[in-house]
């Protein structure tokens, strides 16, 4: 037992590299052209300079360019803020799905996407943690490996507990997972989120089947973990005469989730695995630049 | 196709009982629904409540139903082994009793007499009798035919394993004592015959024969005998017993050492032309070589005719004083010599000067000094001119003398015997005696067994042997009143042969008669033979025998000599097996065309028996066919279950069940069709760099050994040479398009197959459109020197029909030893080449051999299963060599090409 749970972590922990390349490579792509805030700041890159102002402090000026001419300039810094972005991965046996083998899992696919959002907020000079864990957010290559080995190595319930929900306040949220459970009790459990931040992505990511329920035939629809509480085993005879009415529920679900986060001020977007990662980053990375999240948090420098 | 059912018979048929149970597996397969699949999904929670319009049938629809029972009746019809054509089996308990000819006609139907004996014991085995063999031939060195049994039918097919057509005929006396002495119970007698009656046409009424089993017309055996004539060409005859209604080509080839063809033609039997005479007009170089006669194909003993070495034509020179190497008709001596030899020999008529300086009379540089040379009448000579005679006689020459009025002075030099001075005239006016005869030929003289004419050979004249001792045993003919006529003596390795009467008729009739010829011929053929010239008891001992297939072999203890004198009227038996026999200067062909007399059949068969002819039908087993049929259902079967159960789209089905059906149908026709695809893509490649490319021998261990020797060959030839042969490839000579390979490799199997016409289409203009192929016997642990090896017939056969130049061995400056290495030991460690290449004379390719043969399995040396390091690197270098000559010809042998070559190595 303990042999395969050794086993098992040592060969999550193989995957890691290569998740993290991948997730590397996305968020490259994405980052190409647009690296800096482009905005005075308390960094310790140059900016511009700036004409000085009886509110500037004296030590800012800039001698050197002052002698120049007749006005006197001060030397702005670029504008850092260290913000944390705290992940959150489902992990369970639901997202070890994949309808064709040539599909990545859900949770493959949670994993890449999360790592890749890791990357792209150090890159921009965030922390990054994973949510569920203790430990401390960072900036570095370490805090990134540290969250890939939890997000990929740390079993979750369908939602993120209700111990998890103290995060640093104004940090950012994403949540990865199905969210295949009912809305009511998604929005009782994200409730005390809600109290600590307003900064919540929701990053639903749903295998194509599940949205299209491609079978034909007679057969026996199961849960995947058989033990858990909540599991179903349904006998279907005719699988193709049900399949309109099962994706009227499906849609009819998604609809109210993303309603919820509507209403909410959440973030939300939705990734079927059988699209690149990258495509549904980029979108979900547009959205995020529209609504700076650093405006909302506090941008002085402006 | 009417009799199609008709002659299916089932071997188990109680198993078909099983049909029976058909019904009551309809009835559970029919309760018996598929089982729904298992689908993990996590959606399921959606799922929830949602009820399917309608349901599926859970029952198994009638098709599939219908499906399977057809495969259960399949496999319980297989197991009933369902037999086509079978044979009409008396299932009677009788034993059962074989007789089987084996003489030397039987080599020609041997297949068909071994498979309707396989036949018989197939039913013998069913019913479970007891089986006999006889054979109607003794076995060698006996005087019986053997007999086996009673045994069962497993032993039985042991026993006709071991028997082999035997080159002698039948005893049919002897094999009714066998039979009467051995076998008195009653039984099934059937006589596996080659439809020649060879001795009491009432053997079946005596033994008692219920069946006789003869192969069709066109079967029946064939014959080769010599035809008698007096030119100088090679006369045959093939005959057949039976008046044919088809005409049947016969192919007649003319071997020589080593069992190499060096002339074929293809005459037609048939009604009319029976027997068939065939006249090979060989060119001189080619004649000397003639080794064999043989009918293509397995003739056997009755088929191959052993040549006389009395045929070899030899250059023999004729001394004339005067050298215009015109003779006065009817006067000069070399004029009745000529005519005697023409046929026989190449003369040169010359003077000795000429002779011995190796000219002939127009002054033309001849190859050699001749091997014999005859001087008629010639008294003095110049004493150089005698030194160099006396030194070629010493070196191995023939000096045969004839006496003459030049004569008459008392020569002793260069005579066997001592002459006394003056002649011997016997008819003069002045004489007392009258002219005497030529009778006493010794036993042990050379001579002894040519016929003397029957009116008598007067001698007119003489020169008289001066009385010495040890001149009895020189004589080798003498007068009746025993002075010696014709005396030998030998000079170290020479040998003189002195006539002690005239080439002329003026001193004897001995120049008008038939013995004038032969004697000359006889005395001729000695040439180059050393040795004692007198065998004490005249018993000419086997040199070599003939087996039944009309191979030759060394003899064994149980072949006896044969008297000189009683040769002429020996018969072919199990003693005296066909071969040649001799001594150290005779040699005498035993062969059966000319001993066997008239072939007759049998025609006037008893009622008691029941005759019929071989059937080419043998009775084929159904029962892997039936398998075959009921295993492709089920995978059907499979399929469907598979698309029902939604596992498959129903593309998705199509898509394997084609790919099933593809590797299905691959796997029954691999072997037949494999080579078909050579498509144009391919041609397109093979086109665009070299191949080296091999003959698929059907032999899948041959296929892979010759692959795996090329590729390591192709290897080579990319690391050491600017060849870089991109692939190996094996071919179908039938199909393939040969013309992108420069070089074709073709190991032979054991299994001769002759080739197709298309084949021989395809290969014929492959080989005259500069193709070059190496053909590997690899046979050469079983090929004794100079003779073929087990697969030498394979070789014969592969090669009928291809008009391929006469080979040779191939000379140590071949140019095949210097195109890339310098090859000096290509021989084997006896000093043998065995690589045979085209006379480079006879070939319109620039000298180019199109074809090389060898025996040594180069596939296998190539590839390192054989010889060791430095055989396989020699090997690996033969084998660059080889692929530069196809690429390159003669180039390195080339002189143009010579200043080139000398600038490039920087002179």
């Amino acid at each position: 037992m303990i042999f395969s749970l050794r086993q098992k972590a040592a060969e999550e922990a193989q995957r890691l590299p290569d998740l993290l390349l991948k997730a590397d490579r996305i968020a490259t792509s994405i980052l190409s052209g647009e690296h800096n805030q482009r905005r005075s700041g308390s960094g310790e890159k140059f900016w511009q300079y700036r004409e000085y102002d009886p509110s500037d402090r004296p030590q800012d000026i800039d001698w050197r360019q002052t002698a120049k001419g007749d006005r006197v300039f001060i030397r702005q810094k670029e504008w850092q803020t260290t913000q944390t972005a705290l992940f959150w991965c489902q992990n369970n046996s639901a997202m070890d799905y994949h309808s064709d083998k040539d599909l990545p899992t859900k949770h493959e696919n949670a994993v890449v996407m999360a790592l890749a959002l890791s990357i792209l907020a150090t890159n921009t000079g965030e922390q990054v943690a994973a949510l569920n864990s203790s430990d401390m957010p960072g900036r570095q290559d370490t805090a990134l490996e540290k969250l890939a080995r939890h997000v990929t190595a740390h079993k979750t319930d369908n939602l993120p507990a209700m111990a998890d929900m103290h995060p640093a306040k104004h940090s950012t949220i994403f949540l990865l997972g199905d969210f295949l459970a009912p809305v009511d009790i998604i929005k009782d459990r994200l409730k005390n989120l809600k109290e600590r931040t307003e900064n919540i992505v929701l990053i639903q990511i749903l295998d194509p089947a599940e949205l299209t329920l491609p079978f034909d035939g007679r057969g026996i629809f199961r849960t995947p973990d058989i033990s858990a509480a909540h599991s179903h085993e349904y006998l279907i005879e005719n699988i193709e005469t049900i399949r309109s009415a099962y994706r009227d529920r499906i849609d009819g679900h998604n609809a109210a989730l993303s309603e919820l986060c509507r209403k909410q001020g959440w973030h939300y977007i939705r990734h079927t695995t059988d699209i690149p990662v990258s495509e549904s980053l980029q979108s979900l990375w547009v959205i995020m630049r529209s609504h700076s999240v650093h405006n909302r948090a506090g941008g002085n420098a402006r | 196709m009417m009799g199609l059912l008709g002659n299916i018979a089932f071997l188990n048929p109680w198993i078909l009982g099983g049909l029976l149970l058909l019904p009551a597996l309809w009835f559970l397969l029919r309760i018996t629904p598929p089982s729904p699949k298992l689908i993990v999904f996590p959606a399921t929670r959606f799922l929830e409540g949602l009820t399917p319009e309608r349901v599926t049938a859970a029952k198994t629809p009638w098709w599939i139903l219908l499906l399977r029972i057809l495969i259960i009746a399949l496999i319980i019809t297989a197991l009933a082994e369902p037999v086509l054509n079978p044979v009409d089996a008396q299932r009677s308990k009788k034993d059962i009793h074989l007789v089987i000819d084996n003489s030397w006609a039987s080599a020609q139907t041997w297949d068909l007499q071994m498979q309707e004996a396989q036949r018989l014991l197939d039913i013998a085995s069913r019913s479970r009798s007891t089986v006999r063999i006889f054979t109607t031939a003794p076995e060698p060195g006996k005087d019986k035919p053997s007999h086996h049994g009673p045994m069962t039918v497993t032993q039985a097919e042991a026993v006709m394993k071991g028997l082999m057509p035997l080159p002698w005929p039948a005893d049919y006396q002897a094999l009714t004592e066998v039979i009467n002495d051995n076998a008195i119970e009653d039984a099934h007698r059937i006589w596996i015959g080659h439809g020649l009656r060879e001795g009491d046409k009432n053997i079946f009424r005596t033994v008692n024969i219920n069946e006789y089993v003869q192969p069709a017309d066109e079967r029946l055996p064939l014959i080769l005998r010599h035809k008698e004539t007096f030119d100088r060409t090679l006369d045959v005859q093939v005959s057949m017993v039976a008046s044919l209604k088809k005409a049947l080509p016969v192919t007649v080839g003319v071997n020589g050492d080593g069992g190499r063809i060096l002339d074929l033609q293809t005459v037609t039997l048939d009604a009319d032309n029976n027997p068939v005479p065939i006249t090979f007009d060989l060119p001189d170089h080619l004649y000397n070589q003639a080794r064999q006669i043989r009918i293509a194909g397995d003739k056997g003993a009755g088929g191959t005719l052993i040549l006389d070495s009395n045929t070899k034509r030899m250059d023999v020179a004729i001394v004339t004083p005067s050298g215009d190497g015109d003779s006065t008709p009817l006067i000069d001596d070399s004029y009745y010599l000529e005519r005697a030899l023409a046929p026989y020999s190449n003369l040169n008529v010359a003077m000795l000067s000429d002779i011995l300086a190796g000219r002939d009379a127009e002054g033309n540089q001849t190859e050699n000094l001749p091997p014999v040379i005859i001087m008629p009448d010639i008294g003095t000579l110049p004493a150089t001119q005698l030194n160099d005679l006396e030194q070629w006689v010493r070196d191995g020459g023939l000096l045969l003398r004839f006496a003459g009025p030049r004569m008459m002075d008392g020569q002793n030099f260069l005579t066997p015997v001592p002459l006394i001075k003056g002649g011997r005239a016997l008819d003069g006016d002045m004489t007392w005696e009258n002219p005497l005869q030529l009778t006493d030929i010794p036993d042990a003289s050379p001579l002894s067994g040519i016929p003397l004419p029957e009116e008598g050979l007067t001698i007119r004249r003489q020169l008289l042997a001066a009385p010495t001792t040890g001149l009895s045993e020189k004589s080798w003919a003498n007068l009746e009143d025993g002075t010696p006529l014709i005396t030998a003596d030998r000079l170290e390795k020479g040998l003189i042969v002195m006539v002690h009467t005239a080439a002329t008729p003026t001193w004897s009739d001995l120049p008008l008669s038939g013995f004038f010829v032969q004697m000359l011929r006889r005395v001729i053929s000695l040439s180059g033979r050393e040795g004692n010239l007198q065998t004490a008891t005249g018993l000419l001992q086997p040199l070599a025998i003939m087996d039944g297939c009309g191979v030759l072999h060394q003899p064994d203890s149980s072949v006896r000599p044969i008297r000189a004198e009683e040769f002429n009227d020996i018969k072919i038996s199990s003693i005296h097996p066909p071969g040649i026999y001799g001594t150290g200067y005779l040699q005498k062909i035993l062969n059966v065309g000319d001993r066997i007399g008239t072939l007759q059949r049998f025609t006037d068969i008893p009622v008691t028996t029941q005759s019929r002819v071989y059937q080419m039908q043998a009775e084929t087993n159904l029962m892997p066919y039936a398998l075959l049929a009921a295993f492709i259902l089920f995978l059907i079967d499979w399929l469907v279950m598979l698309a029902i159960q939604g596992r498959l789209s129903l593309g998705r089905a199509l898509r394997y069940a084609s790919r099933t059906a593809i590797i299905v149908l691959l796997m029954m026709t691999l072997e037949a069709h494999s080579a078909q695809a050579q498509g144009k893509d391919e041609s397109i490649s093979f086109a665009g760099s070299i191949h080296m490319a091999y003959v698929k021998s059907g032999d899948s261990t041959i296929d892979a050994r010759a692959r795996n020797g090329l590729t390591e060959l192709a290897q080579t030839l990319r690391g050491r040479t600017s060849v870089e042969p991109s692939g190996v490839i094996g071919i179908d000579i039938e199909t393939d398009e040969l013309a992108f390979f420069p070089m074709i490799y073709w190991p032979l199997t054991s299994t001769p197959r002759p080739l197709s016409a298309k084949a021989q289409e395809n290969l014929q203009y492959y080989l005259d459109h500069g193709g070059t192929i190496l053909i590997d016997t690899r046979d050469r642990a079983s090929s004794l020197a100079n003779q073929g090896g087990r697969n030498s017939e394979s070789l014969r056969i592969a090669m009928q029909g291809l008009n391929i130049p006469p080979l040779k061995q191939m000379p140590k400056d071949h140019v095949l030893t210097k195109t890339f290495y310098l090859l000096t030991d290509l021989h084997d460690p006896l000093g043998n080449s065995t690589v045979w290449v085209e006379e480079q004379s006879a070939t319109g390719r620039d000298g180019v051999s199109s074809v090389i043969i060898d025996n040594r399995d180069w596939a296998g040396i190539w590839s390192g299963l054989n010889g060791t390091a430095r055989q396989q690197e020699l090997a690996q270098r033969f084998g660059v060599n080889l692929m530069l000559y196809a690429l390159t010809g003669n180039y390195k042998s080339d002189q143009v090409h010579l200043p080139f070559i000398l600038e490039r190595l920087g002179q």
